[in-house]
């Protein structure tokens, strides 16, 4: 057990609550996670694997309690949750629900709203809160949003609306107890930049996978099965070898802000050892735009024939489009977003640290992309 | 993994598919015409199994049955086929062990007595026995509740007139009957200690098909019916396959998927003739005879051995087909499969779990258990609704469906399957976190050339997922389209049987208030009590709604390895207590009805059972 502070974790199993754990870790801190089962798993084997995903060795790990949020008492009764929070110098609560899909929308308020509920109610104590939220909890505007808590119109999805919810509900709660709350706002959050590992594989990553999932099946029909099938899709195989996929994406304009996983962790950890409060934006001010996105996949990657257009297909989408328009539906309004965040609080924080947002570039991007088919989009992993 | 003889032979489930030409690549040819249920790869493997055991004496009847097989294996494909089984090892280890006791002392014949005189009398030497060895292969089932019981005879009549004089012989000698259909019972029915009469040789049929019907002897199967009337450009509501139909409809009643629009129990049946317990020749037309029309809330004892049937004949248009249409939930396939009903569409409807599905589609059983996680995990298909009809039917279906898996898409599906069963495209498509189910997607018309790309679907794919010497095999009966045709898999049931595959099926059939969505799912769900709370594997199997969506016949199954001690004990209680539930069910709402009541009351009119209310029962 080390002497730096004690942090309950929510959400340890996750991308997000994962890195941040292992980042707490390093920086000293006692982490308790608060986990439960998944994936056939229970949360100690589940917090095991993640450690070794971490390289963080037996014993070094976090303590881990099961507990559920879905559970008013998590799950665990209320005096053994007392106790549990009496422990705590900082509750860093990064359990969520990230679907945007709309049949999920239940569920995702229960997690994203119920269960914060339960988590601070049930815990009790007089510890730090700390709040992971998004920065697109600010509504689906245009414009440029400031660090602080906003009177949003309305949302893409139940997910933004409900860590709206969330963040109005937690101040409230905070502010009656006289505890403080700290909120973070991170926008779209992908692997580490400097060794692309990561634990989740979606926004980012799964358009690309999908192109990779095509290339890969219509290669194998074209080099082994004598080719009708790609070619009645108008794929082949160019004069360099790249495999050609006729695929237009239409957009809006707009960009994408992208971070880093390891640019969270360096900030949040900074902004919990500042003791500051109030709203704190984790964005990158060098957005990228989907034209980028689509030639780094289609250099990445040997495909050829991956366009943008501004507005409309001519004519309807072809199968291979209707199979990527099934996932970008929702993610259009991140891929062409047209919203700002000023992050002067959180830069405040980090100046003189050295921690700068970096850009995704095509070097990056080629190392999260290497992990990602490395660990089969994580199937590989264990957690 | 392969068994081993003994093993095999103890896991055949008795579901009597060796005793009918479902993959039409022939049957045993040690079988030909010879009926007794012992010159079957079932019998063969009961034999097996009894002989290794040294409960079977040598006898020229188990020499005769164990000679007859001539190794030609494919037996091996028809069972495989369906129960993932290989009884041609079985089959090769009998043979072996019979040519080793020959080789030190001649088979003993059974002394013959005067019943058995008698009976012989009535059928001939070669169609009565009292010989061990055929006697075993009428001795058993696979039901948990049903004792082990060696009967004295066996006979196989030709004609009602030979049944009718057995009876009677049985009643003058004082011998107990029980009366066999195809060997398929499950539930004990066909045991006894004293006579079984075996009503394969009855094996005709005559077609009308000017008035649309056709005469059917008590030795015809469901599935040779059903081939014989599709031939002639007819349906006719058949069930399981391998049941012999009469035999079926003294039962039961006749329900499947065309129940939706063709009835059940008395519907089909014009006319059927019968030998009573008096052993008196009568018919259920005839005046005088006795009314049949009526259910009554009551155990009853069978009306007679049914030894012919009239069957209606139900015109087809040539263009039947089918679709599968996905659900998320149970209330919405439900909802969708009572309004399809309640508007006269559809000419069969079914509702399934993933379950049947899993085992219907998939060659095997690991990929069947893969298949029920990738249908709710990845696809979000809990329950999907069969439709079956022609061209305007299925476009009326479909359009009042959200999602619809076509014709093509589920053949890509068969074909494709172990590339479904990889990660690949349902990891994609469970990936697509869009405000549709995934299997909305899979369902879009323009993804059928991507679907195709991606699972290469072939005779040569499916057949990758088999045994290496048994590919060959699969390859050629999947090259067969109506293999692989919703309409035709229904009609004839030739996968029907791989429900079974992973574990003998005990089956709870409930008639249920289809219009009242809740109150059915709260009977699943307390069926899924009883199995948890048991310890066995149970599943949701399907709903058929009836009359016009107002009811439906709903089947629950629990699973269990009928060869574990262990596991058929937990059965036991699983049953008793589903006993209690359902009889309390029904005791409270006549809208409810367990299927036990209805047992030897097939012949009854579907009304007075599916509205016991209205009629004061």
């Amino acid at each position: 057990m080390t002497a730096g502070p004690v942090v309950i974790v929510t959400g340890a199993t996750g991308f997000i609550g994962g890195f941040l754990t292992a980042g707490l870790l390093g920086a000293g801190c006692s982490v308790i996670a608060l986990a439960r089962s998944g994936n056939g798993r229970d949360p100690g084997s589940r917090i095991r694997n993640l450690m070794e995903f971490f390289g963080i060795g037996p014993g070094k790990g976090p303590e881990v309690v099961e507990a559920s949020l879905d559970d008013p008492d998590l799950g665990m009764g209320r005096s053994e949750a007392r106790r549990l929070g009496s422990r705590a110098d900082h509750i860093l609560h990064c359990a969520a629900d990230t679907s945007f899909a709309a049949r999920r929308s239940e569920q995702v308020r229960r997690t994203n709203v119920d269960g914060l509920l339960n988590l601070f109610r049930t815990l009790g104590g007089d510890s730090h809160f700390h709040h992971m939220s998004t920065a697109y909890a600010v509504g689906s505007g245009e414009g440029t949003y400031t660090e602080e808590l906003a009177d949003a119109e309305g949302f893409h999805n139940e997910y933004e609306r409900s860590k709206h919810l969330a963040e109005r509900m937690i101040t409230g709660l905070c502010g009656d107890a006289g505890r403080k709350l700290t909120i973070y706002r991170p926008s779209i959050v992908y692997g580490d930049s400097t060794t692309g590992r990561s634990l989740r594989f979606n926004a980012l990553y799964y358009p690309v996978r999908i192109m990779v999932f095509l290339r890969d099946t219509f290669r194998r029909d074209l080099e082994t099965s004598g080719g009708s099938r790609a070619r009645r899709l108008g794929i082949g195989i160019d004069e360099s070898g790249k495999t050609v996929i006729p695929l237009t994406i239409p957009h809006r304009g707009g960009w994408m802000n992208l971070i880093p996983v390891d640019y969270l962790v360096a900030s949040v950890l900074r902004i919990m050892e500042s003791g500051e409060t109030g709203v704190f934006h984790i964005v990158n001010r060098r957005e990228n735009t989907l034209d980028e996105l689509v030639e780094m996949t289609g250099s990445k990657f040997g495909i050829r024939g991956l366009r943008t257009v501004l507005g409309r297909r001519a004519g309807g989408p072809s199968p291979l489009e209707v199979l990527l328009d099934g996932y970008i539906k929702l993610y259009y309004p991140y891929m062409t977003d047209r919203r700002r965040f000023d992050d002067r609080r959180t830069r405040s924080v980090l100046r003189g640290t050295g921690v700068e947002c970096p850009g995704l570039d095509s070097e990056s991007f080629g190392r999260c992309m290497d992990f990602a088919v490395e660990c089969g989009w994580g199937s590989g992993l264990r957690i | 993994m392969s068994l081993g003889p003994l093993e095999t032979a103890r896991s055949c489930r008795h579901y009597a598919m060796c005793k009918i030409d479902y993959l039409g690549r022939g049957l045993c040819p040690g079988a030909a015409g010879r009926y007794y249920v012992s010159f079957y790869p079932q019998g063969r493997m009961d034999l097996y199994a009894a002989a290794a055991s040294g409960r079977l004496p040598l006898t020229p009847v188990l020499a005769e049955v164990a000679r007859s097989c001539t190794l030609c294996g494919e037996c091996d494909m028809q069972c495989h086929f369906v129960q993932g089984l290989r009884p041609s090892a079985a089959a090769s280890a009998l043979r072996e062990l019979v040519e080793r006791l020959t080789g030190t002392r001649e088979p003993e014949e059974v002394p013959s007595d005067p019943f058995l005189d008698g009976l012989r009398e009535i059928v001939g030497d070669e169609w009565a026995s009292n010989d061990p060895a055929h006697l075993e292969a009428y001795s058993d089932d696979p039901c948990p509740i049903s004792r082990r019981t060696v009967p004295r005879y066996v006979a196989l009549p030709a004609t009602a007139a030979e049944t009718a004089s057995i009876v009677r012989h049985c009643m003058n000698k004082g011998i107990d009957y029980a009366v066999r259909g195809n060997g398929s019972s499950v539930m004990g029915f066909v045991l006894t200690p004293g006579l079984v009469i075996d009503t394969a040789r009855m094996r005709w049929m005559e077609f009308d098909e000017e008035d649309w019907c056709v005469r059917v002897g008590a030795g015809v199967s469901s599935h040779d019916l059903q081939r014989a009337a599709l031939a002639r450009g007819f349906l006719v509501n058949a069930a399981e396959p391998a049941a012999l139909y009469c035999a079926n409809m003294v039962c039961s009643g006749i329900f499947s998927l065309f129940s939706s629009s063709l009835g059940t129990c008395r519907d089909n049946v014009l006319d059927a003739e019968f030998v009573s317990p008096e052993g008196e020749v009568f018919r259920l037309c005839a005046e005088g005879g006795p009314d049949l029309s009526f259910f009554r809330m009551e155990e009853r004892g069978a009306p007679g051995i049914c030894t012919e049937a009239t069957v209606r004949l139900h015109p087809l248009s040539g263009d039947e087909s089918g679709i599968l249409v996905p659900f998320g939930d149970f209330e919405s396939a439900l909802e969708y499969a009572r309004e399809l009903n309640a508007s006269g569409t559809g000419l069969g409807i079914g509702m399934l779990g993933t379950e049947y599905l899993s085992s219907f589609i998939a060659p095997v059983a690991a990929q069947a258990e893969a298949l029920r996680k990738i249908l709710p995990g990845k696809l979000g298909i809990e329950y999907s609704v069969v439709v079956l009809g022609d061209g305007g039917t299925l476009e009326s279906a479909s359009r009042a469906a959200d999602a619809v898996l076509s014709q093509e898409v589920m053949r890509c599906l068969i074909l494709g399957l172990p590339s479904l069963s990889d990660d690949g495209i349902s990891d994609i498509l469970a990936g697509l976190e869009g405000d549709e189910p995934p299997y909305t997607l899979l369902a879009r018309p323009e993804m059928l050339p991507v679907l195709e790309a991606v699972l290469g679907p072939s005779p040569e794919k499916l057949a990758s997922a088999v045994d290496e010497d048994l590919r060959e095999l699969y390859r050629e009966v999947y090259r067969d389209p109506s293999m692989t045709d919703i309409f035709m898999m229904n009609a004839v049931r030739s996968v029907s049987s791989r429900m079974g595959r992973e574990g003998h099926v005990v089956a709870f059939i409930v008639y249920v208030p289809m219009d009242d969505a809740e109150a059915v799912r709260d009977l699943d769900l307390a069926f899924a009590d009883v199995a948890a709370s048991a310890g066995v594997r149970g599943e949701f199997g399907f709903i058929t709604p009836l009359d016009r969506g107002r009811r439906g016949v709903m089947e629950w199954d629990m699973y269990l390895d009928h060869t574990d001690p262990e596991q058929v004990r937990r059965m036991q209680g699983a049953m008793a207590e589903a006993a209690g539930m359902l009889e309390e069910l029904q005791s409270k709402d006549p809208r409810f009805l367990w299927i036990r009541y209805l047992f030897n009351q097939g012949f009854c009119r579907k009304e007075t059972f599916l509205y016991r209310r209205a009629i004061g029962e």
